[in-house]
């Protein structure tokens, strides 16, 4: 009886409403992939340019004779211990002209400063600043007896964009770096970024490439053997990674709509970002809200701007090994993106900020934003329709056949960027194994990512902020295979 | 439902078929990729190995204080086209790290190779004009001077440029004047590297910067790098223009170098002509004044109270430049007072004080 008043009731108005949400799902669904397929083919032309371009000058001699602007490398530490002195050593290794390196303790509570200090012979040094922002109270700066261009921020806890605007008070430089205390940059990392800034006197910001340490080889702060890591999970990260900076930023870039610098890794023009407000600490993504501001002050301002991606500049990051903690850093990612989206809405489909306005915005606000919310609900709607038996098996089977395929399709040309142009993976072996992976991570990972990223996305919407804790192993311990 | 009766079906089936072509074709490019890539990289590798020591010996004249190309790398080798590129890229990669003889000695072995560079030079992709411009300028520099003068020319401003530089590594610099004239090919480097290239011209390229530092007719921007690059050259020459045209100066940055230059080169009779921006409205160009003061001054009281009033300046770059020149002038003890006080800029005096050598 109740079925029955439920199927005169509501029956009819099932049918068409899941054949609408249907088609909102298969919408989305093609529309996203087919810009992902589009970047594909722009990053691929991209990248065959790139490496023709990179052979046409040779970097190091350009850089060597010609006046390579100064970089203050800004690193921010909470509770890095485990990592802090050898990732200083590292920085204090690159090879650049002229470089200053202030590393910024946000309140740690471990022994991150009193590893610091012992280690590099730090002392109490008087510094002015040059930026006036409102940050966490600075207690003491440092500076480093043995490597003068060494220095160390010691800070109130206030958050990693604090502990960016407090590096920014010190930094005395025309260009910054942005970067995580424990990321590994490669010796010449600064060399190649560096130079959109020497080529276009309109960059104000160009971000390298971040590739996953674990499972590398690491000897005295530098990754002397590259290898894929040993955990699942950090591994289809590697396959994540390669996607995002060789198809995602490069083919952004080469249509100047990148809207993400890697917090990890990125070098900006210090007067710019200042004028800009500096970093913004009331956001867990403050690397693409700044860079998202960047374009908006820029096109506002009609200053004529640009922002690169570089692809070869490499700096090596440890990868969360654990599903719970990796969880948490896409809930953040997702979060930070929304944050940096809703916060410039404005710009959204305004013709006054040209492409950023009318076509990155939109891609990522329509797509990336509210994008794992078609998607679980998708998973969710297709299944019940499926067990209602409002369709068949074999159209959904014909529809999931395609989304795999189009998603290892995406991954493999990742894939095959990477052996164009950096071929970082030298085993055949390797290659395999991150072929398997393409076809692997739609099984299970893909749709655990999607939850995480809605999981970001409804926090966000009840305004939760934090970062979480991300607990570092440390470069000098093993990261999966072997270390020294 | 009959599977080939829908539409939608089809679609996705059709689709799901392209895509695994797509897949495999991606696939197998990759994988082919890996492959010739190691490939390459052995073959390269085996080449270098039986080059490198022969070439290692030509250069320090181990083999003989002349070497002759033909007996460091016997005719019977047979060197391909490409391999001729390949051996001339690892020649350029030594030269690179040499100088006088030994470097010398490694240009005449490469000399018979270089016309394999011929074919990149006519290129279409202006990247591969410029890479065989480059290893042309390193290597065969006088044999091929023509042509490199003639790549300032290129329509592409990255070929335009490695000829600069090319022109620039061998001081050569009566091509001065004719790279100003081409500057708008480097509209957008930036300009500190632009005025280092002019400056790796040396001295003798002061004449054709001083005119064009000199022309108001000329884009500011420009006008700015020859500033900037006849200051690090040291032209004493360029001081009593700077000095008679600055006050005509309307363009903030071009005044900001114009100070600079004078207070770097200038005398204290040149004073006068720095002291009133002091006062100006922008923050750099009063900082570069303040430099220039305490640079130039011959300590007189008037010039440190107008540098001790920096000190007060909104902008701590002003500031900076400020106590910088205080502790020039000689009054280590103000900046000493100013440390132990509870002004703001206590820390920049105390700072300054610290770091003095």
């Amino acid at each position: 009886m109740i079925d029955a008043l439920f199927e005169s009731a509501v029956g009819p108005y099932i049918g068409p409403a899941l054949w609408g949400f249907n088609t909102i799902v298969f919408t989305y669904f093609i529309v996203l992939n087919a810009s992902y397929l589009v970047l594909s083919v722009i990053a691929f032309r991209a990248v065959r340019r790139y490496a023709e371009r990179l052979r046409s000058l040779d970097v190091k001699e350009t850089i060597a004779h010609a006046g390579a602007p100064p970089i203050t490398l800004i690193a921010p530490a909470f509770n890095e211990e485990a990592t802090a002195v050898e990732s200083v050593r590292s920085l204090l290794s690159l090879n650049y002209p002229e470089y200053e390196v202030i590393v910024v303790n946000d309140g740690s509570k471990d022994a991150t400063v009193e590893r610091l200090i012992e280690a590099f012979d730090l002392r109490p040094f008087p510094k002015m600043s040059t930026f006036d922002v409102d940050t966490a109270e600075i207690r003491q700066t440092y500076r480093s007896r043995r490597h003068p261009h060494l220095w160390l921020v010691d800070k109130e806890n206030g958050g990693k964009a604090d502990a960016l605007n407090a590096g920014l008070c010190f930094c005395r430089t025309p260009l910054f770096c942005a970067m995580d205390a424990d990321t590994l940059l490669e010796r010449d990392a600064l060399t190649r970024v560096v130079r959109p800034f020497l080529e276009d006197a309109r960059t104000i910001a160009a971000g390298g490439i971040i590739r996953i340490a674990n499972g590398c080889t690491i000897e005295g702060g530098a990754v002397t053997e590259v290898r894929l890591p040993r955990n699942l999970v950090a591994r289809f990260q590697v396959l994540e990674y390669l996607r995002a900076f060789l198809v995602g930023r490069m083919g952004w870039d080469a249509v100047q709509g990148n809207l993400i610098i890697s917090g990890a890794f990125g070098i900006f023009r210090r007067s710019t970002v200042i004028s800009a407000g500096g970093f913004t600490t009331d956001t867990v993504g403050e690397d693409m809200e700044l860079v998202v501001r960047l374009h908006r002050y820029c096109r506002e301002r009609e200053i004529p701007y640009r922002i690169s991606f570089v692809p070869d500049p490499v700096a090596w990051t440890e990868a969360p090994e654990s599903i719970r903690i990796l969880g948490r850093q896409r809930d953040r990612w997702q979060r930070g993106l929304s944050e940096a989206l809703t916060t410039h809405r404005a710009m959204l489909l305004r013709p006054r900020y040209g492409r950023i306005g009318m076509a990155v915005m939109p891609h990522f606000y329509f797509l990336e934003m509210w994008g794992p919310l078609l998607e679980i609900m998708g998973y969710i709607v297709f299944i019940l329709t499926l067990l209602a038996g409002w369709t068949s098996l074999t159209y959904v089977s014909a529809f999931l056949m395609v989304t795999v395929v189009l998603g290892i399709a995406l991954s493999v040309s990742a894939l095959a960027l990477e052996e164009l142009a950096f071929r970082r993976y030298p085993r055949l072996s390797d290659l395999f194994r991150l072929f398997l992976l393409a076809v692997l991570e739609n099984f299970g990972y893909r749709q655990l990512t999607a939850f995480w990223r809605l999981r970001g996305l409804i926090r966000f919407l009840r305004k939760r902020k934090g970062w979480g804790v991300m607990p570092r192993v440390g470069f000098q311990k093993p990261l999966g295979v072997k270390s020294s | 439902m009959s599977f080939g009766a829908d539409p939608t079906l089809r679609l996705a089936i059709a689709s799901g078929l392209v895509l695994t072509a797509f897949t495999v074709v991606f696939m197998s490019y990759a994988f082919l990729l890996h492959i010739r890539s190691k490939a390459v990289e052995r073959r390269r590798r085996a080449l270098e190995t039986r080059w490198k020591d022969r070439l290692l010996d030509a250069a320090t004249g181990e083999a003989t204080p002349v070497p002759d190309p033909d007996s460091v790398l016997p005719e019977e080798e047979e060197i391909s086209q490409g391999d001729q590129v390949l051996l001339l890229e690892l020649i350029t990669r030594y030269a690179r790290a040499l100088e006088g003889p030994e470097r010398r000695n490694l240009e005449r072995v490469a000399a018979p190779y270089l016309p394999a560079l011929d074919a990149l030079q006519q290129d279409p992709d202006p990247y591969r004009r410029a890479y065989a411009l480059d290893i042309l300028g390193e290597l065969g520099f006088e044999q091929t001077r023509d042509r490199i003068v003639k790549g300032l020319e290129d329509e592409s401003g990255l070929v335009a440029m490695v000829a600069a530089r090319a022109l620039a590594r061998h001081g050569s610099p009566e091509y001065v004047p004719l790279l100003v004239r081409r500057l708008e090919a480097f509209e957008n480097w930036s300009a500190p590297y632009l005025a280092s290239l002019f400056t790796s011209f040396g001295s003798g390229a002061a004449p054709a910067l001083r005119e064009l530092a000199m022309n108001p007719s000329k884009p500011s921007r420009f006008r700015s790098v020859a500033l900037q690059a006849l200051r690090t050259l040291n032209d004493m020459a360029s001081v009593e223009p700077a000095v008679r045209l600055l006050p005509q100066e309307r363009d903030t940055e071009v005044q900001a170098d114009f100070v600079r230059l004078i207070g770097a080169l200038g005398r204290p009779e040149d004073l006068g002509a720095v002291r009133p921006y002091a006062a100006a409205s922008a923050s750099h160009l009063r900082a570069a004044a303040v430099r220039a003061v305490s640079n130039l001054s011959d300590r007189r009281t008037s010039d440190i109270e107008l540098v001790s009033r920096g000190l007060d300046d909104p902008s701590p770059w002003v500031a900076l430049q400020a106590a910088h020149g205080l502790l020039a002038l000689g009054r280590g003890d103000e900046l000493a007072a100013l440390a132990a006080s509870s002004s703001p800029r206590a820390d920049l005096a105390a700072e300054v004080l610290e770091a003095r050598p």
